[in-house]
């Protein structure tokens, strides 16, 4: 009976840290897309609604003076680049680069 | 040698006539109100704006999911829409006085009475001929037929009040840049054609006017979305665009245009001549960033949605 709550933290222990690597992918699924041309709403409302198409983005971020678009991503959903570059060339622009973190 | 010549002498004379502009009375700034922000007569991002015959102002606030009504001189009277609304994009005034607007995410047309009540909304996103990919703006004609710019399908649809489709006119088509630039000289084709269209107007005659925006012209079509002539073309001077965005039709037919990258108003006659233009890129009242809605009341006044500076102006002819 002795050896039970040792077991329960050392179990305790080894889980902790999966739970703190997972919780810092949660707040760190986003990617940042450079797009030409994006200085209208016109350009910027059709990039924003066909992004959030996309089944997992929770929020378009367009900034158009820098002509970067920040995509945050549901940590549960799988959105790859090339879904990404597809919502961008449907609303009728080129994605150059997509940076993750 | 003769293209060159003509070319030169079309050239300054155009040059002649934007400076002749440039030099002749612009309207005068009379009224700027707003600024960035979620209280009442603040803005964030006001895309659009028309004017009803007793001179009340509305101006769809995209960001914060309203429309919100102004007395002429700018007081602040209501909000409306939040509870159904994404992103309200054009609006338009029915000869009764309600009130038409799209919802760009929602690709639906929401109608209100002049009071914020609503009355109905139609339509859905789809690839049939009633449906939308992106309704961007919206005019209503005398008889009360509702035309729609369904952006994305690059199209201009006219529906009964009720959302019966009537007709569907244009498909996707855009002009070569060199032959935007030199469509004075060689047409440059692609009638009823549009790239990315803007904004729509009903003017005194029925004429339906739509701002072309990425091939930088405003088109005109007859009622039945027959192609009657264009107006513009890219460029800087007087009478050309850099993407044409919010159009408005006054009692005495004249046309005016947002010129969005020239940051600019423009003024031509009935038949589609330059008369004036005013404005250039800055914050300071008459200055722009970026006007993607112009609208003018009975009496002559010019309101524009300053889009970029979150603000609205008004001028006096």
């Amino acid at each position: 009976m002795h050896i039970l709550p040792g077991l329960f933290m050392l179990a305790w222990l080894s889980v902790v840290p999966v739970g703190l690597a997972c919780a810092e992918a949660a707040t760190e699924h986003t990617a940042t897309i450079a797009v030409d041309g994006l200085s209208c709403p016109f350009c910027a409302y059709g990039l924003e609604k066909n992004l959030k198409k996309l089944k997992g983005i929770e929020t378009v971020d367009i900034n158009m003076k820098t002509g970067k678009v920040t995509v945050m991503i549901r940590p549960d959903a799988d959105v790859d680049d090339r879904a990404l570059r597809q919502a961008v060339r449907k609303a009728g622009f080129t994605a150059r680069d997509i940076t993750r973190r | 040698m003769k293209v060159l010549t003509r070319s030169f002498s079309t050239l300054f004379g155009l040059f002649v006539i934007t400076l002749l502009a440039a030099c002749s009375g612009s309207p005068a700034n009379v009224l700027v109100w707003g600024g960035l922000g979620d209280a009442p007569g603040q803005f964030n991002e006001p895309f659009d704006v028309a004017v009803d015959q007793k001179g009340f102002v509305y101006i769809t606030d995209v960001r914060n999911r309203r429309v919100q009504k102004f007395s002429a001189g700018g007081d602040f009277l209501m909000a409306f829409g939040q509870e159904v609304f994404e992103k309200p994009g054009g609006i338009g005034i029915g000869p009764d006085d309600t009130v038409w607007v799209t919802d760009y995410d929602l690709d639906r047309i929401f109608h209100f009475d002049n009071k914020g009540f609503l009355i109905a909304a139609w339509g859905e996103a789809g690839e049939g001929l009633d449906a939308f990919d992106s309704p961007v703006d919206v005019a209503v004609n005398a008889a009360g037929m509702v035309y729609v710019v369904d952006q994305y399908h690059h199209r201009i649809q006219q529906f009964t009040p009720d959302g019966r489709l009537i007709r569907v006119w244009g498909k996707r088509g855009k002009v070569n840049v060199v032959r935007s630039a030199l469509n004075f000289l060689i047409s440059d084709d692609r009638e009823s054609e549009f790239y990315y269209p803007s904004r729509i107007a009903v003017g005194t005659d029925d004429h339906i006017y739509v701002s072309d925006a990425y091939n930088n012209r405003v088109q005109v079509f007859d009622a039945k979305g027959h192609f009657l002539h264009q107006i513009g073309g890219v460029g800087l001077w007087g009478g050309r665009f850099r993407v044409a965005s919010g159009l408005a039709v006054s009692r005495d037919g004249s046309l005016f245009v947002a010129d969005f990258y020239n940051n600019r108003i423009q003024h031509f006659d009935h038949q589609g001549r330059f008369l004036a233009a005013w404005g250039a890129k800055g914050n300071r009242p008459g200055f722009f960033s970026g006007p993607t809605g112009v609208a003018v009341s009975r009496n002559g006044q010019i309101y524009v949605a300053d889009w970029g500076n979150h603000r609205m102006q008004r001028f006096a002819q």
